[in-house]
């Protein structure tokens, strides 16, 4: 016993000593016998990352049309990966055309479908979002179905000069159904534990999950305490109204939600297991001080969840639509992102914008040159992800719609041919990349929101 | 974007914007109807949903007179919704952006004056979760403790009224039920002190790489020593300490023990003791001993917590709740427990309970006791369960189903009264009058009211609804950041003290019983010596000194009520740019209640940006700045609206995009302030506004009664809520639209004390378009 090495899974289940996080520090280097039940490939990881305000088309979408292209402006920050990422052009999302610039092209971005205009009585996001949908279909693989993250708090209030929508609206893409959203995490530390509480199994380790001592622990207290609260849902629900009933139902849901989770931990899921340490250590508490910062702490997080196979499908808000955060942390910027974006074709004005809109895609890059670095075992995990960016409209300042831009990273475990440039035939539905997607992560849909078909010649 | 045109003098849609804006409703006359709005809508709508039309489901133009549209009112303020918000019709159509403008407003105008025809109406209030303040209010009162749940929990949405107590966008996510169950845990933990745990477990020599482990529970998460006796040192090696199978930590001799010979084994009074402290985290755990590289001829494990000393205000929290000292003998533990959960769970839930509310908590206080938990464990995990459970999170109330209006209950009422004015549960006072049954006693209930807003605990009211309602809670934050290059005035503590002066003035309205109309035309504020710099009125305030908001005069008629507020000005500027557009827009929609349509889909920018260099030819002044806005009033897309933003604007262009006042343009210039509204008022500069908004006191009070209304009910407002708005308009101007008698009015008024049962229409502020309607594409 005392020579015995320490797998990662005891590591993860080990967690008698938990406050001396991260886990993953303690972690010895040398290989673990292969546990039981684990996966003997990675799995295929999807990752949508949303970016706001648009871009400057000219300097997103290079010119002329063949698969080869000379790299732009915007997407200098991609150079040196640029073998690992392809431009998907002519793309659009059609029941965003001609309405608000901002607040519906939001939940429409991953749904692809009518986003109602309301002050927030009915939220409708058109469908639920593609992230959300894999989430539901083989969510129950990981500790976390799928994993949220952004950077901004929800927005609050009715844009009345925008229409009468709600702008919440811009604060989420990721839609459990079309009227409810799936809140983000925010916070660097809240993040983080996530992804361990999930993995706070109630497991003692050397009892059987059956053991009563188990049963009757402190760790399956929670179990105990949503049974009972989910009882008394039921109980208030035949009570109701059928107003009353649709609130109470979600609680019901969420309560459900939580337990099943527990109850997965409980069982050892087949999982990827990575060898070696990943030195991304607990983040303080609060909201960093500046925006880069907190960016780089989050999109590190997002590296760790996927990386420790915690889950396989995650989204990521850059901002939040019409941010008009401060950006005056780039060098040359003045003022808040949106504002900026409204440039009006000011020469000086427009520059900042590409810078604004540069800086995002540095963020992607970093993000995805950190999933190249990570090895599993003679793949990357960048090889083994789907990472969609980009956002719901072409350009910022006029909010134009057609040729979305949107970009494909990653290799799709060998299903994607990256380093190129797709052109498809204009006004091609968004919802046909989704579609792709959802097949390569073993969901046997037919169709998906608005969508005609698969995006062909990926691969 | 806004980027809209505008008009100083009266273009072709003169008359109905006239009607418009004149100080009291138009006179909408049937006859109109028939000879002016039909028509329209006919012309426009007809192909689709003409009555003849046997596909048409929305058969609003079977409407032949103005008075078969009451007959239809849901119907109807749909129509002027959509039109309003562009949905309808087609961006194909004819219809110009006058008629647009003129056909809603009538539509509006006539069903506002015709909103008591439908009798009466109280709606349903959706089931309502506890926002964040709420939930820490709630905790705060119940506890004692002030747990800042803003940390864990997500920003609540905001919807209805636009204020963050709408139900119908209060969403439970799977993630806010993590946080729930951490919360309870989190404050449980601060309220009930578990004593520290010492327990000593007898224990069996080892030999060469056997183990000696226990399961213990642990409760708190903290430092724990763990020291191992062995009888004798002899042949010892190594003792690890590992657990739950996790990698080893060495046990060390215990200091002070002797410590002479190679073992290393304390020698002294009694045993040797070897000793190591570690962290550990709540939850069942498994402590082994290891020998390593030889035998140990260990007696006992002994795993002590770390000493806490609580201090004395947390021991009388435990006390209060527990009605025990910590670890104190108690006689019939289970009985003591069901009578902790008896008062516990009415305050909780915030109404009588019954022996079956107490009994499913009493089964988790069982489980903790079956494992041998110590009594104050078994009462965290029931008291866990309550904190959530659905009757403590949610705003609870009996529902029935059959038709019509009914009184809602004594402790719903004080919940709803409570949550209205506090943001938290209701105090002994309104708990006691429920319980008498006297709550609904109109009497009592304004007595309430008038104690409750002389309670400082109104103050969370006063803030979040004036932040909320003028926008302003987002200054020096998402509205109008903290930028480096304004650092020398404008700081967080300036930002604090910009967006305290509404609701000063608010709070002052309302404690002292002033007129709301001071919201417009205040002639005093809330000075600090910040603000004083801010305002860069050093001059007029030389012998002021205070760090906190103190009550002063303005010293001149620059600035008066919320409208020229350094907040609302900033937070209606762009960069570096004032917007006459934004400035106008706030004032028609955020204090007249009265919004313009967004501009037409992928309308240029308008404003261009205000710079020293690279700028487009026209903006390099400020007169070419405002003729280009003003030239484009030949476009009659924009004229319509701007004709009624854009002068606002201007009479408020005295005040910079950070909201200083300033004497001259950018370029040096002199300010061009002046504006006229297509109905004829000519004003030049803000007090003169003002004064015309004062003449608009009906569309105020309308609005800030709808505001209060919809903050108070926490739902959206409907068409049947008119009736009510109407109602208490016109009362708050009998009474000189005094601030109590809103609150008062409110609170009395039929949709706050009764429910409705049966199918209520909803007919909300923005009702989905026909299924039938297909997304419409810009080509």
């Amino acid at each position: 016993m005392s020579a015995k090495r320490i797998s990662r899974r005891t590591i993860l289940r080990g967690t008698g000593a938990a406050l001396a996080l991260p886990w993953l520090e303690q972690m010895s280097s040398a290989a673990p016998a292969s546990a039981a039940g684990q996966l003997t490939s990675p799995p295929l990881r999807s990752v949508f990352m949303y970016m706001p305000n648009g871009v400057v088309p000219e300097l997103w979408t290079p010119a002329g049309d063949g698969e080869s292209y000379e790299i732009t402006p915007h997407l200098k920050p991609l150079e040196s990966i640029r073998g690992d990422f392809m431009l998907l052009e002519n793309l659009w999302n059609a029941k965003t055309v001609g309405r608000n610039g901002h607040w519906p092209k939001v939940p429409a971005w991953l749904s692809g479908g009518y986003v109602e205009r309301t002050s927030g009585d009915d939220l409708d996001a058109g469908g639920t979002s593609v992230d959300q949908l894999m989430a539901q279909k083989i969510g129950d693989g990981t500790a976390l179905p799928s994993f949220e993250l952004g950077l901004e708090a929800t927005r609050s209030g009715i844009d009345t000069a925008g229409g009468g929508f709600a702008r919440m609206y811009g604060s989420f893409i990721s839609w459990r159904d079309p009227h409810t959203p799936v809140t983000k995490e925010i916070v660097p530390q809240l993040a983080f534990d996530r992804l361990f509480r999930s993995n706070k199994a109630p497991v003692i380790s050397g009892l059987n999950p059956d053991d009563p001592r188990v049963l009757n622990s402190l760790q399956r207290d929670e179990t105990s305490v949503l049974d009972l609260v989910r009882e008394q849902a039921k109980a208030l629900r035949n009570q109701g109204s059928s107003g009353d009933r649709v609130r109470l139902d979600e609680y019901f849901e969420s309560v459900r939600s939580v337990e099943t989770r527990l109850q997965a931990s409980l069982k050892p899921q087949k999982r990827w297991i990575n060898q070696g340490k990943l030195p991304i250590e607990r983040p303080g508490p609060g909201i960093p001080n500046t925006r880069p910062e907190h960016m780089k702490l989050m999109m590190d997080i997002l590296v760790l969840a996927l990386w420790s196979d915690t889950t396989r499908v995650a989204t990521m808000m850059t901002a939040d639509a019409q941010t008009n955060e401060d950006f005056s942390f780039i060098p040359g910027v003045r003022g808040g992102m949106h504002s900026i974006s409204h440039h009006a074709e000011e020469a000086a004005r427009k520059k900042q914008y590409e810078m604004c809109v540069t800086w995002h895609v540095e963020q992607v890059a970093y993000f995805l040159k950190r999933l190249k670095s990570l090895d599993e075992g003679g793949s990357t995990l960048l090889d083994n992800s789907m990472v969609m960016f980009g956002c719901g409209i072409k350009c910022g300042n006029l909010h134009l719609e057609h040729d979305l831009p949107i970009a494909l990273a990653g290799g799709g475990k060998g299903t994607l041919k990256p380093g190129r440039r797709l052109r498809f035939p204009k006004e091609t539905p968004l919802c046909n990349l989704y579609l792709s997607m959802l097949q390569r992560m073993g969901i046997e849909e037919t169709s998906f929101g608005d969508s005609t078909g698969t995006l062909p010649n990926l691969g | 974007m806004i980027c809209r045109s505008v008009s100083l003098r009266l273009s072709v849609g003169a008359p109905f914007v006239a009607a418009l804006l004149a100080a009291a409703p138009p006179a909408v006359t049937s006859d109109e109807f028939v000879k002016t709005i039909r028509p329209v809508l006919a012309q426009n709508c007809g192909t689709c949903h003409s009555p003849a039309n046997p596909k048409n489901r929305i058969n609003f133009l079977k409407a032949a007179t103005a008075r078969d549209i009451e007959a239809d009112r849901g119907l109807w303020r749909d129509v002027a919704t959509q039109l309003r918000n562009r949905t309808m019709p087609p961006v194909d159509s004819k219809l110009t952006e006058d008629e647009r403008l003129n056909v809603s407003n009538w539509i509006d105008n006539r069903l506002r004056q015709t909103a008591c025809s439908a009798g009466d109406f109280a709606g349903a209030v959706a089931l309502r979760r506890l926002n964040r303040r709420e939930y820490r209010n709630t905790i705060r009162d119940l506890f004692g403790i002030d747990f800042n749940v803003s940390e864990i929990f997500p920003t609540d949405g905001t919807g209805g009224a636009g204020f963050d107590t709408n139900g119908e966008t209060l969403y439970v996510p799977p993630l806010l039920t993590e946080r729930y169950l951490e919360a309870a845990q989190q404050i449980l933990d601060r309220a009930i002190i578990t004593p520290d745990l010492v327990r000593t477990f007898p224990a069996k020599p080892l030999t060469d790489g056997q183990e000696f482990s226990v399961m213990q529970s642990i409760y708190v998460d903290t430092d724990y020593d763990v020291r191992v006796s062995v009888s004798s040192t002899e042949g010892l090696g190594k003792l690890m300490l590992q657990v739950d199978d996790a990698t080893g930590v060495p046990l060390s001799a215990q200091q002070g023990r002797g410590g002479r010979g190679g073992g290393g084994g304390g020698r002294g009074g009694g045993q040797p003791i070897y000793t190591v402290r570690i962290r550990l985290a709540r939850g069942l755990r498994k402590v082994a001993v290891v020998a390593e590289g030889g035998p140990a001829a260990i007696t006992s494990l002994a795993i002590q917590q770390k000493a806490s000393a609580p201090a004395p205000e947390k021991m009388a929290q435990h006390y209060r709740l527990l009605g025990a000292e910590p670890g104190s003998d108690i006689l019939r533990p289970r009985k003591a427990a069901e009578q902790v959960l008896r008062t516990f769970l009415h305050r909780a839930y915030r109404r009588p309970v019954e022996t079956a509310d107490i009994t499913p908590f009493l089964t988790m206080y069982d489980r903790a006791a079956e494992r041998g938990d110590p009594y104050e464990e078994r009462m965290k995990l029931a008291l866990k369960a309550v904190l959530v459970s659905p009757d403590f999170l949610f705003k609870m109330e009996r529902r029935s189903e059959k038709p019509g209006i009914y009184p809602i209950g004594q402790f719903e009422l004080a919940n709803r009264l409570s949550y209205f004015l506090w943001s938290t549960m209701p105090d002994e006072e309104l708990t006691t009058l429920a319980a008498q049954g006297r709550l609904q006693d109109a009497k009592v209930l304004s007595g309430q009211v008038d104690r409750m807003l002389d309670d400082p605990k109104s103050r969370t009211f006063t803030s979040t609804f004036i932040g909320q309602w003028l926008g302003t809670q987002d200054l020096g934050g998402r509205a109008a950041p903290m930028i480096t290059e304004l650092q020398a005035f404008y700081t967080p503590p300036v930002a604090a003290d910009l967006r305290a002066e509404p609701i000063l003035l608010f709070e002052r309205i309302l404690g002292e019983n002033r007129s709301l109309l001071e919201l417009l035309d205040a002639d005093y504020t809330f000075m600090t010596d910040r603000l004083v710099k801010f305002y860069q009125l050093e001059d007029q305030f030389k012998d002021f000194h205070s760090d906190t908001p103190k009550l002063v005069q303005w010293p001149d008629n620059k600035r008066a009520g919320v409208v020229t507020s350094g907040a609302v000005m900033a937070l209606t500027s762009h960069y570096r740019q004032t917007s006459p557009v934004l400035r106008g827009a706030w004032i028609l929609d955020t204090i007249l209640g009265t919004p313009v349509p967004p501009p037409p889909p992928n309308v240029p920018p308008l404003e261009p940006v205000t710079c020293k260099d690279n700028c487009v030819e026209t903006a390099k002044t400020a007169v070419g700045m405002r003729n280009k806005i003003l030239a484009h009033r030949v476009s009659p897309t924009c004229t319509a609206c701007h004709n009624l933003m854009d002068p606002m604007g201007f009479a408020l262009e005295h005040f910079d995009w950070t909201g200083r006042w300033r004497d001259k343009e950018f370029d040096g210039s002199a300010i061009d302030a002046t504006g006229s509204l297509p109905s004829g008022e000519k004003f030049d500069g803000a007090s003169e506004l003002v004064k015309v908004l004062m003449e608009k006191k009906d569309d105020f009070a309308r609005q800030v009664t709808s505001k209060v209304l919809g903050y108070a009910l926490g739902r959206s407002l409907q068409d049947g809520d008119s009736c009510t708005i109407q109602h208490l308009a016109d009362t708050l101007q009998k009474d000189n639209y005094r601030g109590r008698t809103l609150i008062r009015e409110i609170v009395l008024s039929t949709p706050f004390r009764n429910s409705q049962g049966g199918k209520v229409t909803i007919t909300t502020a923005a009702p989905p378009p026909p299924k039938l309607q297909k997304p419409m594409v810009v080509k």
